[in-house]
C-alpha cells in the first residue's frame, strides 16, 4: 500500500469466465466505488464466476457489503456466481450480522472460493443440462 | 478540528466520504484510552463509520451547501466504556421509520447500517425528528 492509499484492487483472469478480484486495505464509502467499477467491468467482460479475495482486506462496512451483494446478483442473473475469500474475524462478524455469509459463499481462502465456484458451476450445468466446464 | 478536555474529544468533520477514515482513526485512538480491546475497537469503528456514512448519504437535501454539510463527533471515555455521539443538522426523520428501514436491510436507505450499529455496540439510540437533524448515541463497553 502506498501512503495515502486505503484500498488496492487487482484482478486476474482464471479462465474465459472466471476471475479473481483481490481487494487489500480498507473498503468504505470513499473507496468502495473503485471496487464497484472493477467488478462491473469484470462482469461486462463475461467473467460471471468471480472470487472476491478479501484475505488482505482489514475494514469492511455496509457500503462494501452492498457492492458485493449487488455483484453476486449480477453474476447469478448471467448464470454465474460470486464467492468471497475471507478469514479475518472482524470482517466475518460483518457477514454474519448482515446474514450475507451464505448468499456471498464466504469461505476462508481463494483456493476454497475457487472450489466453491466450481461446485456451483457443476450444479448449474447439471440443472440446465449442459456439460460442466 | 479537535478540541479536547476531561476525557472528551469533539470533532467537526466535513460530510464527505474521504473523511470517514479520520472518524475511524479517532475512534481507534480514543478507544485505546477507554481500554477497549482490539475487537471492541473494530466493532466501534464500523458503527461510527456507518453513522457518518448515513449523514453523508441521507442527511442533507441537495440545496444544502457543501460547506454546511458537517458531521459532529463527540467521543468520551469513562467507567470502562466509550460513548460516541454522531450528530448532524440535516433533514432528520421520524425514528419510527427506523424499524422499517432495518427490515429492508441492503435495499433500504441506511437500513443495514443501522442494524450494524445496533449489533456492534452495547447501547444504541437515535434522536431525530423531521427538520431537526439527527443524533446517534452509541456506547461500547470494554470486554477485557
Amino acid at each position: 500500500m502506498q501512503e495515502g492509499e486505503t484500498v488496492r484492487i487487482q484482478t486476474r483472469d482464471v479462465d474465459d469466465r472466471t476471475a479473481v478480484c483481490r481487494v487489500a486495505g480498507e473498503l468504505d464509502a470513499y473507496t468502495a466505488p473503485e471496487l464497484r467499477d472493477a467488478l462491473v467491468a469484470l462482469v461486462e467482460l463475461g467473467k460471471i464466476w468471480v472470487v472476491a479475495d478479501l484475505t488482505e482486506l482489514t475494514y469492511l462496512d455496509s457500503t462494501g457489503l452492498g457492492i458485493l451483494v449487488g455483484t453476486a446478483k449480477q453474476c447469478r442473473q448471467a448464470g454465474g456466481d460470486l464467492s468471497v475469500a475471507c478469514a479475518r474475524r472482524n470482517l466475518l462478524k460483518i457477514f454474519q450480522i448482515s446474514g450475507t455469509q451464505e448468499i456471498l459463499n464466504v469461505v476462508a481462502d481463494v483456493e476454497a472460493a475457487t472450489a466453491r465456484l466450481g461446485e456451483l458451476c457443476e450444479a448449474h450445468s447439471a440443472d440446465s443440462g449442459e456439460e460442466a466446464t | 478540528m479537535g478540541e479536547r478536555d476531561a476525557g472528551t474529544v469533539k470533532m467537526v468533520l466535513p460530510g464527505r466520504p474521504e473523511f470517514l477514515l479520520v472518524a475511524r482513526l479517532a475512534t481507534s485512538g480514543v478507544g485505546l484510552r477507554a481500554d477497549l480491546t482490539v475487537d471492541d475497537i473494530e466493532d466501534l469503528k464500523v458503527a461510527v463509520a456507518e453513522a457518518c456514512t448515513n449523514v453523508i448519504n441521507h442527511a442533507f437535501d441537495d440545496s444544502v451547501k457543501a460547506a454546511d454539510r458537517v458531521i459532529k463527533l463527540r467521543m468520551s471515555v469513562g467507567n470502562g466504556e466509550m460513548t460516541v455521539e454522531v450528530e448532524d443538522e440535516g433533514r432528520g426523520f421520524d425514528p419510527k421509520e427506523l424499524e422499517r428501514s432495518k427490515r429492508n436491510g441492503l435495499d433500504g436507505k441506511g437500513g443495514l447500517g443501522f442494524g450494524l450499529m445496533q449489533e456492534l455496540t452495547d447501547t444504541f439510540r437515535v434522536e431525530s425528528a423531521p427538520g431537526s437533524g439527527t443524533r446517534v448515541i452509541m456506547v461500547k463497553r470494554a470486554t477485557r
